[in-house]
């Protein structure tokens, strides 16, 4: 581990990736302030840039830009009641209060110190569970991949939300059926291509990416009429960033408690840092009762801290079943699995073996990010803050330009733009049917492998299914996807009979 | 906006791809292999029709965002003014090369959403354009085309 992690301090601390980091910081913490804008748009909108660099760089720049942006996300929560992403709803809850009775400065101070406590205590959770977990996945097979690929969407459609589970479900199929488009592994011959030679090699997955998180999003911004016009955004007093004494032994506790819940629930797939952020928030809230002064959603320190730590520390425990297992466990990591894939890499443990510059070299990346969001980017806050005022009539055509000449750059064929536009038509739809997309995409990036994977485990076994249960690994996997698959479907039955 | 209509939609899906899954060509000699090209577009088909049927029938209808949707005709001709810049830009992007096309696709855009300022109809998309070219082909050397219309003058 020693060995590995030297490699990634050199990576990580040669100039141009520290530039990587800081540009990814800011970028992100830039898109993410910008309500309906989160995370996933944010990294989606720079994979076009990170095709220039090495995956190494590439892959720092988007963890920067994931972080950054669920900083910004809990800026704008803080400053104008508008969470910039889901993750930062809850901080809106005691944010805004604080903010209006004056104490902006230190919502935010206590947001970013929350953060970069959760961040850390994340990143350390990384350093120590993924090579273990990658030295252990380098002992799977076929059957263990298909188990832990359907796994993995089984727990992402089901923990999609209340009364979405089998929408979630229905959305990873339609992933899966967009996978299909394309060469067929088995015959070699063209499948669902419709006879359009540029179907040949498969959707592009920046362009689903793309349409359905970033344009979709646009669309969405303007049809439910959240555009701010700049008008009614007043500045609120950040000058006071500094924490007393007093605020760090209020927020102590609850970070330490936080950091660490966030960081098992960003490992688990599907959970991620908006599930974190809300067990913490209301964890806290039951742990300090009725006494609690001043009250949850009045203003308390806590309510801001409690989910700022957890939902950080979620975000980089994210990282984990992507790097050694190559499952993503959120919209926006299966984004950057899409992305290395482009960059011709597998995530997963092999990759931990076979470029162990990138692997450690994002894990180092992660303690600088953090440190910089806390030294660079909060004194900036007020100054960044400011693109908060830019309307958004002007903010959106801007995105929708980044959308486009992302998409383009990647084939240099303009029918992609036509396509992007069509398939960000149906995310709309889809969204407004209250499908969630994070599965779609999900599906779409695992199908292939899912799909090679059960071909391969069918093969070894003669066509007969009992690989899911020989292998111990394969049987603890196959009960956890049985209990992922079974349990909405059983609180359902519970509901129709009640 | 009906309850059912998510359930409608899916087995719709299911039912046109299921429809092209059945349309794969299959070699003879694959015919008997336990897994063909036809396999999996079928399980896929077959799981979310009956995903569709189940969601026909809701326990519990999930909120559609159809409440929240602006009732002001205005903003969905917006969006689909915004799509349509979308593609547009796709049509004129080789002709007229990136950054005119870019130039172009903005200051369409901001008209379309109701920017009528010509002090940021003009610096805005020069601005943003000129800057994206910088970073994409000046800084990180990605190759942007320039334009089948200018090039075939040289």
């Amino acid at each position: 581990m020693f060995d590995g992690l030297l490699i990634g301090i050199e990576t990580a601390f040669t100039p141009f990736n520290i530039l990587m980091v800081m540009l990814g910081c800011w970028t992100g913490t830039l898109i993410g302030m910008l309500p309906g804008l989160g995370p996933a748009t944010a990294v989606a909108l720079m994979i076009p840039v990170t095709y220039a660099l090495d995956p190494a760089a590439a892959l720092i720049l988007m963890a920067g830009v994931y972080y950054g942006a669920a900083f910004g996300g809990s800026t704008s929560s803080i400053l104008i009641n508008t969470p910039g992403c889901s993750s930062s709803v809850v901080t809106t809850f005691d944010g805004f209060p604080m903010a209006q009775q004056g104490k902006a400065g230190k919502a935010l101070a206590i947001a970013a110190w929350s953060s970069f406590v959760g961040g850390i205590v994340g990143a350390v959770g990384l350093l120590v569970a993924s090579p273990v977990l990658s030295e252990l996945a380098l002992t799977f097979q076929s059957p263990d991949y298909f188990v832990m690929m359907v796994m993995g969407l089984a727990a992402v459609a089901s923990l999609s939300g209340e009364g979405q589970v089998l929408r979630g479900y229905a959305m990873a199929i339609v992933g899966m059926m967009l996978a299909t488009v394309g060469t067929d592994g088995i015959s070699g011959l063209p499948r669902l291509t419709f006879g359009f030679l540029e179907l040949v090699d498969g959707l592009s997955f920046l362009l689903i990416a793309m349409a359905t998180y970033a344009l979709a999003e646009v669309v969405l911004v303007i049809l439910q009429d959240r555009m701010n016009h700049g008008d009614h955004i007043r500045s609120a007093s950040t000058k006071d960033l500094h924490l007393s004494g007093q605020d760090v032994r209020d927020i102590a506790a609850p970070v330490a408690r936080h950091s660490i819940t966030g960081f098992l629930i960003g490992v688990l797939p599907g959970a991620g840092a908006t599930v974190a952020s809300f067990l913490a928030y209301s964890m806290e809230k039951k742990l300090a009762g009725r006494s609690a002064v001043p009250a949850f959603g009045e203003g308390n320190p806590r309510g801001v801290a409690a989910p700022e730590c957890a939902n950080n520390a979620a975000s980089t425990g994210s990282f984990v079943p992507l790097l050694t297992l190559g499952i993503p466990g959120s919209g926006t990591t299966a984004i950057m699995l899409g992305a290395l894939i482009a960059h011709g890499l597998q995530p997963g443990p092999r990759l931990y073996v076979d470029h162990p510059e990138v692997f450690w070299s994002v894990i180092v990346s992660m303690f600088l990010g953090n440190l910089m969001l806390l030294i660079i980017n909060l004194p900036m806050i007020p100054w960044l803050a400011r693109l908060l005022r830019i309307p958004q009539p002007i903010m959106m055509p801007i995105v929708l330009l980044f959308c486009l000449v992302g998409v383009y750059l990647v084939s240099f064929d303009s029918t992609d733009v036509t396509v992007m536009v069509i398939i960000a038509l149906f995310a709309v739809g889809l969204r407004i049917l209250d499908f969630p997309l994070a599965p779609l995409l999900l599906g779409f990036i695992l199908g292939g492998f899912l799909e090679d994977n059960l071909q391969r485990s069918l093969i070894l076994y003669d066509g007969g299914w009992q690989f899911l249960w020989e292998r111990p690994a394969t049987f603890v996997m196959s009960i956890a996807t049985l209990v992922f698959l079974g349990w909405p479907l059983l609180g359902r039955i519970r509901l129709r009979r009640q | 906006m009906s309850a059912r209509l998510p359930g409608v939609v899916l087995l719709a899906i299911a039912v046109l791809y299921g429809w092209q899954a059945i349309q794969i060509p299959v070699f003879a000699a694959d015919v008997r292999e336990v897994m063909t090209a036809q396999t999996m577009p079928l399980v896929l088909a077959g799981a979310l029709a009956i995903i569709g049927m189940i969601l026909l029938f809701p326990g519990r209808p999930g909120v559609l965002l159809t409440s929240t949707l602006s009732a002001d005709p205005r903003r969905w001709w917006q969006a689909a003014g915004l799509l349509a810049v979308g593609i547009g830009f796709g049509f004129i992007i080789e002709p007229l090369g990136v950054l005119p096309a870019c130039v172009l696709a903005l200051f369409a855009g901001l008209l379309v959403l109701g920017v009528r300022r010509p002090s940021i109809l003009v610096l805005v998309p020069l601005l943003v354009s000129g800057s994206m070219w910088v970073l994409l082909a000046g800084l990180l050397g990605l190759y942007l085309h320039p334009g089948d219309w200018w090039a075939a003058d040289v």
